[in-house]
């Protein structure tokens, strides 16, 4: 901590961030998203296991993209959309300051704050930042290497369900959806200009909460990150009403690692299968 | 008048029963690890053993789309109906500052326009709360003005005495008809546990005065607390579905090329759309502008139109909040700032 706090002084007097997205306590046993503008204020920075928002979601919000130089507290997960959001052209590499934390796993049970149906850090392979321009904490012992394909147990689980009783269960899950934006405003990927639930000329998409709107948007949503998401869980815990959201990004996710051996958010000289053209494809149509 | 009881059992099998007799029922469910208040059908896995449900009763009288009217259009022109608003409506499982919110929105909803979907919706209904017997640092209820055991827009209250039934205060005629109608399911007497009540309006202190709040905000719209207190918002619509008083919504058509349905739908001032101008140019471009008018309009805006604060102290807000912005720290930050003033 004590490292992480005079990093962000230091970096905030000699005027070589303009502000340190970071986190702050609360004063209840929980830690905030907080920006800091001030050498003074660096204090606040906490960093512990209840440290579970993605910061890099402030990285592409109005104001801040005006900014000339940010710092970002960021773990492993965070460090995945910082990536994703370089490669996709949304922020300069040169524009961000990343202090990596190594991370023993967030999320604990027992937080109202953080109800979660599925596992996050169990499957984590970046307990050590893989990009930053500072590592702050000692190296932790990787649970996963980084060359294992994994599969979330959740994940199987639902597969062995039947094509009608999928259906059902999204049908059931996704009614319940009362379109709060949360997902979409959490998640680092969603940085659209104007998302397309925001289009009325035409209506594109539903946007009443009922069985049809909800079931349009979320699978908008989820084909769109599809090759994107890079499984920081944030929609699912955000969710206000415990859709098991991830569950169907994994399900996107395994597709893409099936077709294109590809994981989202670990390599900056990779490119998000969606988002290329090879003329080695192996699909005919699109050569 | 001689005490009368409720057990759990009884409230499920009346709340099924009503459901199945032609009376919008609405009640807790547990479904995936939340509470939530839904309409009631024959398989609803009711539960009554919660600290709050994650959404508010708002949903019984403002429900999250509505039906408002259909259409055809033929040769002979357009033929336009209207929506059948006949239905008795029961509302049980909310508490307190869920009911109070009630008599907030009706200021709105029967203000200039009649909106005669809520108003009809409210005549029709009975609203039975249950009395608090639990909070946490996000309750503030009696800072303004509420209490755990309030009776501020319930029909009926339950006061818990044991760990499956409730003692029942009957607070109106509607209440009292409701009751009378359903003497079946009452009863006369119930094994009371001595932990019951556990809540009393002490438990939930008052943290600050909403009058200094008021005055504060009339004499600062622009001023750096906002940003500071919406610093870390990333702009959903999470508070304002939850809340019990938000009451904004859109109006759009389910349509093809010769008959449509119109509905109803909730709206957030939170959302960065919500004030988009079709010249593209948006009042409430930043983040911090958004969550300024969603306190500004509970706490000023309301007062002045209605001499009522639009927030009841629940604090479903910032629980929902992913991003942790909490109403009641923000509206402490106001009322320090406002301190020698």
């Amino acid at each position: 901590m004590e490292q992480l706090i005079q990093k962000a002084k230091d970096l905030l007097s000699k005027k070589e961030v303009d502000a340190i997205i970071g986190y702050c306590a609360t004063g209840k046993d929980e830690a905030k998203p907080a920006l800091i503008y001030q050498a003074e204020d660096a204090g606040e920075l906490i960093f512990n296991d209840r440290c579970y928002n993605n910061l890099a979601v402030y990285l592409t919000r109005k104001d801040v993209k005006k900014l000339k130089k940010i710092g970002i507290v960021a773990k492993g997960c965070d460090i995945r959309a910082i990536v994703n959001l370089i490669i996709e052209n949304q922020i300069d590499r040169e524009k961000v300051y990343i202090i990596g934390m190594t991370c023993n796993g967030v999320v604990k049970p027992g937080s109202k704050y953080a109800s979660l149906k599925s596992g996050k850090c169990d499957v984590c392979k970046v307990r050590n930042p893989h990009l930053a321009d500072l590592v702050i904490g000692d190296k932790v012992t990787e649970q996963v290497p980084m060359d294992k394909k994994i599969k979330h147990a959740d994940l199987e689980e639902f597969e062995k369900k039947t094509r009608e009783e999928k259906w059902q269960f999204w049908v059931d899950q996704l009614s319940r959806c009362i379109r709060c934006n949360a997902c979409r405003q959490a998640c680092p990927m969603c940085y659209c200009n104007r998302c397309i639930v925001d289009y009325n000329t035409p209506q594109w998409i539903d946007t009443r909460s009922n069985p049809k709107g909800g079931m349009a948007w979320n699978l908008v949503r989820a084909y769109h990150l599809s090759g994107r998401c890079i499984d920081c869980s944030e929609c699912e815990r955000v969710c206000p009403v415990n859709i098991p959201l991830m569950l169907l990004n994994r399900t996107l996710q395994e597709e893409v690692q099936r077709s294109f051996d590809f994981e989202a958010g670990y390599d900056l000289e990779a490119c998000p299968p969606l988002t290329v053209f090879k003329k080695d494809d192996k699909e005919n149509f699109i050569r | 008048m001689a005490d009368v009881f409720l057990t759990h059992d009884k409230a499920r099998e009346l709340l099924i029963h009503l459901s199945a007799n032609g009376v919008e029922a609405f009640g807790p469910v547990e479904k995936d690890g939340i509470h939530i208040i839904e309409k009631i059908h024959e398989q609803s896995p009711i539960n009554f053993d919660y600290f709050i449900t994650t959404n508010s009763i708002k949903e019984a009288l403002f429900p999250r789309y509505e039906k408002i009217l259909s259409y055809k259009i033929s040769q002979e022109g357009v033929e336009v109906e209207d929506v059948p608003l006949d239905k008795s409506i029961v509302i049980m499982g909310g508490h307190p500052c869920d009911a109070a919110s009630i008599p907030l929105m009706e200021k709105l909803f029967g203000w200039d326009y009649k909106d005669k979907f809520f108003l009809k919706r409210r005549e029709n209904s009975v609203v039975i709360t249950l009395a608090c017997e639990e909070a946490d640092n996000d309750c503030f209820c009696t800072s303004l003005g509420y209490s755990p055991r309030g009776e501020v827009g319930s029909d009926i209250l339950l006061e818990r005495v044991s760990d499956n039934g409730w003692k029942v205060k009957t607070l109106t005629d509607k209440g009292k008809n409701f009751a009378k109608e359903y003497a079946d399911y009452f009863q006369s007497s119930l094994e009371a546990d001595k932990k019951y009540p556990k809540l009393a309006d002490k438990d939930v202190p008052v943290q600050f005065d909403p009058k200094k709040v008021k005055k504060w905000i009339d004499g600062h719209f622009e001023d750096s607390l906002w940003e500071k207190i919406a610093s870390n918002c990333w702009s959903c619509a999470a508070c304002t579905y939850v809340c019990p008083t938000c009451h904004c919504f859109d109006i759009t058509d389910d349509a093809t090329m010769w008959s449509g349905i119109r509905t109803k739908n909730w709206d957030a001032c939170t959302l960065p759309y919500f004030t988009l101008h079709a010249s593209m140019h948006n009042p409430r471009e930043e983040h911090f502008q958004r969550y300024r008018q969603r306190i500004n309009h509970k706490y000023s805006i309301y007062v002045n139109l209605f001499e009522a604060v639009s927030c009841t102290g629940c604090g479903r807000c910032s629980r929902a909040c992913g991003a942790r912005v909490n109403i009641l720290e923000a509206v402490k930050m106001i009322d320090n700032a406002a301190g020698g003033k």
